[in-house]
């Protein structure tokens, strides 16, 4: 089974991505890597070594919130929800991104 | 600074917040290996895969520690203990040093106290503070000035007749004579004051009244005095 390139994320990337997966709903942290990876085509494969840290650092942040609550399969997980400050933030990053995009894409472009 | 206070906040509850983030990476790692079984994977091979997957769940914990760890709070609580186990150690030493520190403290609270009430606070009593002023009087003798007048009773008469500024005045002298007669007199502090000097105060005599204008009359008034 040929296993897709393992992509390493830029830095401040894995904030933007978690914020966006949780803008559409709460979900837990292996419900976040699992969105992560499938909506990218496998191409992200979030560390959860750095996942668990970055959400730490999101909440400390205020950008998410973390609750305990049970899954479908009633079990207990703790699922995080982006707060307001979070969504102001999602939107910055992302108009950040997307300049950072084009200009490199500008710097890549065949002279 | 929003970030520090939730870091605070975390700091004090990072007990719990770790049991937290082992059973939350549990959660996880069961996931892991639930999908890696339905993905054809051996049952037995499941952990390992996970594991892999997962990274190592002690770097994990110990990098998300570092979120709520504040080193300058952990050094400050780890030499408090080292202090206080220090002291526990040494009961001589420690009740030395805090009997010195009391000691310190007590005298001078004590002497703060005092000095504060003596010369920074307005007297108790006193009517009102803010515009009561000692008229000091100079006088130039033979080209020196001198402080040492004022204490005349014609001077206090004068003052009393020819100026407007102030809406009262009183004059005292303070002298130490001796009261009583035979055996029993002592030397005690007396002041000479004139009626008017009550007028500054709100205090009330506990017996009888004190002694007014009219009573304060030259060249022999009534013999009055204030205990």
């Amino acid at each position: 089974m040929p296993t897709p390139a393992k992509r390493d994320l830029l830095p401040g990337l894995l904030d933007l991505l978690i914020l966006k997966s949780l803008s559409a709903q709460a979900m837990h942290g292996y419900g976040i890597a699992q969105y992560l990876q499938s909506a990218s085509r496998d191409v992200i494969q979030v560390q959860e070594g750095s996942l668990y840290p970055a959400l730490q650092r999101m909440r400390q942040k205020g950008w998410i919130k973390a609750e305990w609550g049970t899954t479908r399969n009633n079990q207990r997980a703790r699922f995080y929800t982006i707060t307001t400050t979070g969504r102001r933030q999602l939107g910055e990053e992302q108009s950040g991104f997307a300049e950072l995009i084009a200009a490199v894409q500008r710097v890549l472009r065949p002279s | 600074m929003r970030e520090f206070l939730s870091r605070l906040v975390d700091w004090f509850r990072r007990d719990r917040l770790e049991r937290e983030l082992a059973e939350e990476m549990r959660f996880h790692r069961e996931l892991a290996e639930r999908d890696a079984v339905a993905q054809g994977v051996a049952t037995d091979d499941a952990p390992s895969v996970a594991r892999r997957r997962f990274g190592n769940p002690t770097a994990v914990a110990e990098e998300a520690r570092d979120r709520w760890s504040l080193p300058r709070l952990d050094q400050l609580q780890q030499d408090v203990r080292y202090a206080i186990r220090g002291l526990r150690r040494a009961p001589g030493f420690t009740a030395t040093a805090v009997i010195t520190l009391a000691l310190g403290i007590g005298a001078n609270v004590a002497m703060f106290g005092v000095v504060d009430r003596l010369m920074f606070r307005p007297y108790a009593y006193l009517r009102d503070p803010g515009t009561v002023h000692r008229v000091y009087l100079r006088a130039t003798y033979r080209g020196k000035e001198d402080w040492g007048y004022g204490g005349e009773f014609a001077r206090y008469l004068d003052m009393r007749k020819f100026t407007t500024s102030f809406s009262h005045l009183a004059g005292f002298a303070r002298q130490t004579l001796a009261v009583g007669t035979g055996d029993a007199s002592r030397e005690r502090r007396v002041a000479t004051v004139s009626a008017s000097f009550f007028e500054f105060f709100d205090g009330r005599p506990a017996l009888g009244r004190y002694f007014v204008a009219s009573e304060d009359a030259t060249p022999r008034g009534a013999e009055v005095s204030v205990l």
